[in-house]
């Protein structure tokens, strides 16, 4: 594989294939007589293409997993759509309907130690998908479940569909719930974390996997992570996600390159690089991301911004175009 | 494996001196050998960074220095020599009077300790998970109280005067002393938690993953403050974290850990810029980087051997690409290959020629 990762996305003039649109979510808290509301995401919108990586990238409990629950439908929107292929999903047909979007969307979770039953060997996890969306019969459900095995780079098939995951290491693992996300042949991978829980050294396998999904098969990932520098090496576009809000997002080598919102700038200042030391970047801005419950107008960055103004306490910025495919929500830009 | 000791790294006599240690935890399937022959030292007010994936011994290795190391782990060999005494030889009673005893000059405040221990006197420990450290139902003044008071004559009014200095040191505001863990963010409960470590002044500071769960501004942050911390009390570090970014840039030297031996051992620079082993060469091309070409890598194939039958020879040979018919017989030998670069090295493997530097 001489291809270098991030190749240009395939079809970029095509329909989106997943489309998220002003998605909000508020989680109730707190007493019956004064009911609170964690605002957990704030008007969320963006695309996924067929054979796209996107990167959704933010610190913990900005809002990166909510997305993905959301779009999986395990958890209801307050308001918002989700759409796939052009049909608002939330508005579709409970059971049937539900069923088809279920297998055309999938999603890997981080923690492969707890995603996957204890209690069943790999070949019956691996053939429970193919038999309940009707993928397979008879014989040819242990075929596809060794396609699929060796698919995910689990060698030999034969030897791994038989064994349950204590005897299979993390990345392992990982590897079987990939390829039971494959079973139903999806068209978007939501991967929430899915190297995080891993060790260093089998890291960059599972990535590559995701890589060879999107290039060979199109499929479309929404990939989400904390890790930066990852988000560049998998990610054709990348967004940042701050306490629920997307504020910058753009094409993952120009974002990182040129970052222009004031917390891209911090994130990336913060990421470990071995090249440069640990006192040649100083943080700025100190703190942490503030209460999501029901939080003041404005800026949700502005208490910790380096750069903040009067404006930026009274009103969320609107979209500012800054480059091609490249926008964020900033005052400075607006 | 090791036949032949390192010296201690700086000329003046290291802080910590560990000399063949051999840990082993007793499993009914057998002994899983943790640690396996493993040498270094740390100089005084050094940062020693011990990286490896886990299961590879790092955190066994910071266990059996503390003391704390509990059955079915057993210490079959070795010895951890901290100021000259070894530390697997200290009974009971001389870890909590250890300072009482082998009272050590330079400090200031020596003189004025009666019962001190070894444990957090002379070497304190931050751990991962800072939630898991901190009792959760006890106030954060108590907690810090409770050490001071434990180990220095303090009432309790000094004690909780002692206790906002060291809340100050790490930057948390005062009004927060008496708060719960759980009133806490994740990174101020972390500084919490190096406060109560840094509040008998320790000589040696272990930190396992201290910044692992938390998100990479808190981190800058935390290390940040740790360097200045370092820098003003002077005190060594061992840092213990799978991340090599970070620890290339945190430390002043490194030793990798695989499968309970220790790989290779230089400076940090040098780890980064001519690493030798193929495992260290692996692990520096398992993470992507923010800046420069975007190059397809490609880890380590395979995963990290079970330890109660490790492989022979060479722990690391079934995953090696580099792999000669020898390592799979032979178990490396642990040499200074260049000036202050040790690694685990075969009789086959290409090595520069130390006279040519």
């Amino acid at each position: 594989m001489t291809q270098a990762p991030n190749a240009p996305a395939a079809q970029p003039a095509s329909p989106p294939m997943l489309e998220v649109r002003r998605l909000v979510k508020h989680f109730p808290v707190g007493g019956l007589l004064r009911p609170r509301h964690v605002h957990a995401l704030n008007d969320v919108s963006f695309t996924v293409q067929r054979g796209q990586v996107v990167a959704l990238v933010g610190e913990s409990g900005s809002g990166k997993s909510t997305t993905a629950r959301l779009i999986i439908r395990l958890v209801r929107p307050t308001s918002g759509e989700i759409r796939l292929d052009g049909v608002d999903v939330l508005k579709s047909e409970p059971r049937k309907a539900s069923l088809d979007y279920r297998r055309r969307v999938q999603m890997i979770f981080q923690d492969p130690f707890s995603s996957l039953s204890p209690n069943h060997s790999i070949g019956y996890q691996l053939e429970r998908p193919l038999i309940i969306h009707q993928r397979a019969q008879g014989k040819a459900i242990r075929e596809k479940v060794h396609e699929l095995l060796a698919t995910a780079g689990l060698n030999p098939p034969e030897e791994m569909a038989d064994k349950f995951p204590f005897e299979l290491s993390g990345g392992q693992r990982q590897r079987v719930a990939i390829a039971r996300a494959l079973a139903v042949e999806p068209e978007v991978i939501l991967a929430d974390e899915p190297i995080s829980m891993l060790d260093v050294s089998i890291r960059m396998g599972v990535l590559n996997l995701m890589q060879r999904l999107k290039e060979e098969r199109g499929i479309g990932f929404l990939y989400i992570t904390h890790d930066l520098a990852s988000a560049r090496y998998l990610g054709d576009l990348t967004m940042v996600m701050y306490a629920g809000h997307i504020v910058e997002s753009g094409e993952s080598r120009e974002l990182m390159e040129n970052p222009r919102h004031p917390y891209t700038q911090l994130l990336l200042a913060a990421v470990p690089n071995p090249q440069a030391g640990l006192a040649t970047k100083t943080v700025q801005a100190r703190g942490e991301v503030p209460s999501l419950i029901d939080p003041p107008p404005g800026c949700p960055f502005a208490p910790r911004c380096p750069q903040v103004k009067d404006i930026c306490r009274q009103a969320m910025p609107e979209k500012s175009t800054v480059g091609q495919n490249h926008w964020l929500r900033c005052h400075l830009y607006s | 494996m090791n036949t032949k000791l390192p010296t201690p790294a700086s000329a003046a006599e290291p802080i910590l001196d560990i000399r063949n240690l051999y840990v082993e935890y007793l499993t009914p399937r057998g002994p899983v050998q943790a640690v396996d022959g493993v040498s270094f030292s740390i100089g005084r007010g050094e940062v020693f960074g011990l990286a490896g994936e886990s299961g590879c011994g790092k955190s066994t290795i910071a266990h059996t220095l503390l003391r704390v190391l509990r059955p079915p782990a057993v210490v079959t060999g070795g010895q951890i020599l901290y100021k000259g005494v070894d530390v697997l030889e200290m009974g009971e009673e001389d870890l909590r009077t250890y300072r009482g005893n082998y009272a050590v000059g330079g400090e200031g405040q020596a003189t004025q300790y009666t019962l001190e221990s070894f444990r957090w006197a002379e070497v304190a420990m931050v751990f991962q998970s800072a939630m898991n450290s901190l009792n959760p139902v006890v106030r954060i003044s108590d907690q810090i109280t409770d050490v001071v008071m434990k180990h220095q004559k303090l009432n309790r009014a000094q004690a909780r005067e002692r206790a906002a200095e060291l809340m100050a040191v790490v930057n948390i505001e005062k009004k927060r002393l008496d708060a719960y863990p759980h009133e806490l963010s994740g990174g101020m409960r972390q500084r919490a938690v190096i406060a109560i470590a840094l509040a008998l002044r320790p000589s040696l500071l272990i930190m396992d993953e201290p910044t692992t769960a938390l998100d990479v501004v808190v981190q800058k942050d935390i290390l940040q403050q740790i360097e200045q911390l370092q820098a003003q009390l002077g005190f060594a570090i061992l840092f213990i974290t799978h991340d090599l970014s970070l620890m290339v840039e945190f430390s002043n030297r490194i030793g990798i850990m695989y499968a309970g031996n220790l790989v290779e051992m230089a400076s940090a620079r040098e780890i980064f810029n001519n690493p030798l082993h193929p495992y260290t060469q692996g692990l520096l091309t398992s993470f992507p980087s923010i800046t420069g070409e975007r190059k397809r890598l490609t880890g380590i194939p395979g995963s990290p051997p079970n330890l109660i039958t490790p492989p022979a020879g060479c722990r690391f040979h079934p995953r090696c690409t580099r792999c000669q018919p020898v390592e799979t017989q032979v178990a490396p030998e642990w040499q200074e290959v260049l000036p202050e670069h040790w690694v685990a090295a075969h009789a086959g493997m290409p090595l520069p020629d130390r006279t040519a530097r």
